[in-house]
C-alpha cells in the first residue's frame, strides 16, 4: 500500500463530503427543474407548471360564481434537500517512520492503518458518521415559492350572457295611459284650500308588454294655481291607486270666468333607461265662481242741445 | 389505504396545502385526492368548497405528479 502525505489522508473525506453535497444540491435543482416547470420550448421562457381548479365562489350579491383558480405545483411539492449536519471521521493512521522532510516544510508520509482483525476485505479503520438534516430552503427556492404563490391566478369563469335584447321599435298608443278619478276631497275647488284626488292609471295592453317605467310629474294650469307636495318625478304602477295632494292658489277667484283650472299630468314611460314616449293628461277642476258682478259704471252721453 | 401529503417542507410557507379561495382554512393537498379523485374539499364544516381539478388544463403538473409518486413508491 502506498503512502500519502498526511494532509491528503485528512482532506480526502472531507473533500469528499463536499462533493457528495454539491451533488446533492444540482440534483435537487434538476428535480425542480423536472417537475415544478413546464417542458422548455426554444428559446422559451419557462413557465411554472400550474394545477387549474374550479369552485364556486358566494357573490356578495347571494349569488354564486363559477371560479377558477391557478396554483403553481412547485407550492405542492414534496421535494426537500438534506445536507450533512454532522460528521464524525475516525481514522486509524500509520505513519511511515521515514517522515521527509522537503523544500523546508516536514511532510509525515502515512497510510491506513491495518486493522486487527483485517482477516476480512470488508473491514476497514476509517469510520465516517454522518448525521443529516434537511437542509434550509435555499433562497432562491424561497423567492420561487413566494413568488408563486403569489402568482396563484383566480379567474372568473364567464358567465353564460343573456341574449342582448332585441331592438325592438317601441310602438306606443299617442295616450298608453287612462286615469280613472276614484276620490276627490271636494267637488269643487276654492282658493287656499288642501285638495286631494285619488287616481288609478290603467296601462294599456301596448305597454304592458315593455318592462316600462311609467312616472308622472304633476303641474297645473294657469301655473301656480296649485301648489303640490313632493314636485318630482313619481313612478306609478298598473291599477295601482295613486293619491294626489296640492293646495289651492288664494288667487283662483281672480281668474277669468272662462278660465278652467286643470291638474296637468305629464306622463313619460321609460323602455331601457330611455325616455320613450310621453303625453299630458289633464283633470278640469271646477271652482266656485263668483256670482257677484263686478258694478258697472255707465257713463251717459250728454244729449246735444239743439238751440 | 395511506395517502401522502404533499408536504416539502416546515420551514417559511409550508407547502403541501391550499388555502381554500372561499374561507381560507387550510386545504391538505394528497396524491390520491389529486390523482384519484380529482378534487379537493374544505375541510371547515361550513364551508366546505369543492375544488374540482381541470384536468385537460394540468396535464403537465398531473404527469409530473404521476412520475414523482412512482419514484416516491420505489424509494420508500
Amino acid at each position: 500500500m502506498a503512502d500519502f502525505d498526511l494532509h491528503e489522508l485528512l482532506a480526502a473525506p472531507i473533500l469528499a463530503m463536499n462533493e457528495a453535497e454539491a451533488q446533492n444540491s444540482a440534483r435537487y435543482v434538476e428535480l425542480l427543474e423536472e417537475y415544478a416547470f413546464e417542458p422548455a420550448k426554444a428559446g422559451g421562457i419557462r413557465k411554472l407548471s400550474t394545477l387549474s381548479f374550479s369552485y364556486m365562489r358566494a357573490e356578495p350579491d347571494g349569488t354564486a360564481q363559477l371560479q377558477n383558480v391557478e396554483i403553481p405545483l412547485v407550492q405542492f411539492l414534496p421535494i426537500s434537500g438534506v445536507s450533512i449536519e454532522t460528521a464524525k471521521l475516525n481514522y486509524a493512521l500509520k505513519i511511515n517512520p521515514s517522515t521527509e522532510k522537503a523544500s523546508g516544510r516536514l511532510k509525515m508520509l502515512g497510510r491506513l492503518a491495518e486493522t486487527v482483525e483485517s482477516n476480512t476485505p470488508l473491514s476497514g479503520n476509517l469510520n465516517i458518521e454522518i448525521q443529516l438534516k434537511q437542509v434550509d430552503m435555499p433562497q432562491g427556492v424561497m423567492s420561487l415559492l413566494q413568488a408563486s404563490s403569489s402568482g396563484v391566478r383566480e379567474v372568473p369563469m364567464p358567465k353564460e350572457e343573456p341574449a342582448p335584447p332585441v331592438d325592438v321599435p317601441v310602438e306606443l298608443p299617442d295616450k298608453f295611459i287612462d286615469f280613472e278619478v276614484l276620490e276627490k276631497s271636494a267637488k269643487v275647488i276654492a282658493p287656499g284650500q288642501d285638495y286631494a284626488t285619488v287616481i288609478r292609471p290603467s296601462f294599456v295592453e301596448g305597454l304592458k308588454k315593455y318592462d316600462a317605467k311609467v312616472s308622472l310629474t304633476l303641474s297645473s294650469h294657469p301655473k301656480g294655481a296649485l301648489s303640490f307636495e313632493g314636485q318630482d318625478k313619481q313612478v306609478i304602477n298598473d291599477r295601482e291607486d295613486f293619491k294626489i295632494k296640492f293646495l289651492t292658489s288664494p288667487r283662483i277667484d281672480e281668474y277669468k270666468a272662462s278660465t278652467k283650472v286643470k291638474l296637468l299630468i305629464l306622463v313619460s314611460a321609460e323602455i331601457d333607461g330611455k325616455e320613450a314616449a310621453q303625453f299630458t293628461h289633464s283633470i278640469v277642476l271646477q271652482r266656485r265662481i263668483s256670482r257677484k258682478r263686478p258694478e258697472k259704471i255707465i257713463t251717459k252721453k250728454p244729449r246735444k242741445v239743439i238751440k | 389505504m395511506k395517502h401522502t401529503t404533499l408536504t416539502s417542507h416546515d420551514q417559511g410557507k409550508k407547502s403541501g396545502q391550499m388555502m381554500c379561495p372561499n374561507c381560507s382554512e387550510a386545504i391538505p393537498v394528497t396524491f390520491h385526492a389529486l390523482l384519484v379523485e380529482g378534487k379537493l374539499i374544505c375541510k371547515n364544516p361550513s364551508c366546505k368548497t369543492v375544488l374540482q381539478l381541470n384536468r385537460a388544463q394540468s396535464q403537465t403538473a398531473i404527469s409530473s405528479m404521476k412520475k414523482l409518486q412512482a419514484g416516491l413508491k420505489e424509494i420508500s
